[in-house]
């Protein structure tokens, strides 16, 4: 598996798609953020670095660039058929999985991480970070990064789960890009009439976003963060190897 | 220790309501090319799917390198080399980057295999070029370089003369033959162009309608076919006289058309002209005939109305 993790991070690099990606990501992340000055900046009360950053954690713009970094990074595999040749090479299909997830999740962990801090970042520079920048600044900062990222790792492997599932670059790009709308439709409809369901929403790695910003974290608060992540990746994991085990490879 | 690369027992695939392989049984035997012949739909790709893995059977084993437990089976699959339909590539990459994200995913330690690989198939200068801008004889050809990497002892090659010219279709030929007899390796062909395969294979299996109704060499694929000297003359029982008393041969048969069938003096057609002439017959036709493989598959299946 880990010659396959190499062959990932090979293939990686040499795709321009992540290249692409990165850049709309800074563009619309620069394009939002200027919106943002013009439209929400009430004299007198500018959006600061540090609101920026708490707020652009739970939107869901991020989530449509890694619908189309799914179609394109594990989608194409199988449009190229080169999942067919790692398979004939022997290569155990829950290792496949296990590869593409693992390079997947991360970068797009990364990928999700970069719409927050440019918008921070240009907000910091018109308007100043909002508060004195000192060492629990950055702290907090670290914080709410390195817990953004493992939610968006349990986000991300949902795509995973979606691309094994959909075994194509179109269909793939279609079923991420609704999955976010679904999900805000159904944990506003559905979720606010059954209690069991609006919990489960509540515990899924995209509601739980809102609660990494707060200034003070309980412990239990972090368990919730790892747990929703891990219980995620976990489903989706199982899931992709149903998907993909009993399969025929086209 | 067998010298049987592949054995297959019983293997079956339905898919709906079709059975696309039915109980077939091979065997694959070390160092020889078996050219897999059958019309589309027989089975060919169907079979070949089944053993690399990227097909389950519905009944049936597969025995690959002796093993045929699934773990066991994945293993032995390292020890193949696989190109099935059409050569899986990634269109962003180059030639070379290409078979290094292969070398890499195969753990091939020695970087130089690449372009070893490369230099094979002849796509060594091919630089920056992206395999999306390539022709499909070059991704073939290509295709063909990712099967050879990590030394493989058997290679299953579905149709890998698709879209190649004439020239290409001969090299590739050429460079299968030579890897069957420098390295022995082992390999399993099908090709439509039933005249490739003749030159190319040792042995041939024919599949219709995922059955298998014929295997056989090719030393016996040619008695079968028995290749002849035509001959139309304006005397035949003076010109079988002349075969017998100055050939010394009655290896031959009059036909009711009233030519003549020599299976002697295959390689030698001069030595018969010249015993005809002797007899002062006058030679209306001669010549080399025989049946093809072609011709000997459509009559295996059944003749044309099979077809």
């Amino acid at each position: 598996m880990f010659n396959l993790i190499k062959t990932e991070l090979f293939k990686l690099r040499r795709q321009k798609i992540i290249i692409v990606l990165v850049m709309v990501v800074m563009a619309i992340s620069a394009f939002s953020a200027y919106s943002e000055i013009n439209l929400l900046t009430e004299p007198g009360n500018p959006v600061t670095g540090r609101d920026s950053f708490a707020n652009a954690f739970q939107d869901i713009f991020m989530l449509f660039v890694i619908a189309a970094f799914s179609g394109f990074y594990i989608g194409s595999d199988f449009s190229n058929r080169t999942i067919q040749a790692e398979l004939s090479k022997g290569h155990r299909r829950l290792d496949i999985i296990f590869s593409k997830a693992f390079v997947f999740c991360i970068s797009a962990g990364f990928i999700m991480l970069l719409y927050p801090v440019t918008v921070c970042l240009i907000h910091t520079i018109k308007f100043g970070w909002g508060d004195l920048f000192n060492i629990q600044e950055v702290l907090y900062l670290l914080r709410v990064s390195l817990l953004g990222i493992v939610l968006n790792i349990g986000t991300a492997s949902l795509y995973v789960c979606f691309a094994f599932l959909c075994k194509d670059i179109p269909k793939t790009i279609c079923v991420c890009f609704a999955f976010p709308i679904l999900f805000s439709i159904i944990d506003s409809t559905i979720g606010k009439k059954i209690d069991l369901v609006g919990r489960l929403f509540e515990y899924s790695t995209l509601s739980q976003l809102k609660y990494i910003v707060n200034d003070n974290l309980s412990i239990s608060t972090i368990l919730i963060v790892f747990l929703s992540s891990c219980i995620t990746i976990f489903i989706s994991i199982t899931l992709s190897g149903y998907f993909f085990s009993n399969t025929e490879i086209k | 220790m067998n010298d049987y690369i592949l054995q297959t027992i019983g293997l079956t695939k339905k898919y709906a309501n079709m059975v696309a392989l039915d109980h077939v049984d091979i065997t694959i035997q070390k160092g020889r090319i078996y050219g897999f012949i059958g019309q589309n739909g027989a089975g060919k790709t169907t079979f070949m799917r089944l053993v690399s893995g990227l097909s389950l059977p519905d009944s049936g084993d597969i025995i690959l390198f002796g093993k045929t437990q699934k773990k066991e089976l994945e293993k032995q699959r390292k020890r193949m080399g696989c190109m099935i339909e059409y050569p899986a590539l990634y269109p962003y990459m180059t030639a070379r980057d290409n078979l290094e994200a292969m070398r890499i995913a195969q753990g091939i330690p020695n970087k130089n295999v690449v372009e070893d690989c490369l230099k094979i198939v002849g796509l060594h200068d091919t630089g920056k070029k992206k395999v999306q801008n390539f022709s499909l004889g070059m991704k073939q050809r290509l295709g063909i370089a990712a099967t050879l990497l990590g030394e493989p002892e058997f290679l299953m090659l579905d149709e890998p003369t698709n879209g190649l010219d004439p020239v290409s279709m001969v090299e590739i030929r050429e460079l299968l033959k030579k890897l069957a007899y420098e390295k022995q390796l082992t390999i399993l062909v099908s090709s439509h162009i039933l005249s490739e395969l003749y030159q190319l294979a040792t042995n041939y299996i024919f599949l219709h309608h995922g059955k298998i109704i014929k295997e056989i060499s090719k030393e016996r694929l040619d008695e079968c076919c028995k290749k002849h000297i035509f001959i139309l003359v304006d005397d035949v029982s003076r010109a079988a006289m002349a075969l017998e008393r100055v050939l010394n041969t009655r290896n031959y048969k009059v036909m009711p058309d009233q030519s003549i069938q020599l299976y002697d003096y295959i390689d030698d057609m001069q030595k018969v002209i010249l015993a005809l002439n002797e007899q002062k017959l006058s030679i209306k036709n001669i010549g080399l005939a025989g049946d093809n493989l072609e011709d000997y598959f459509i009559n295996t299946i059944g003749g044309m109305g099979n077809v």
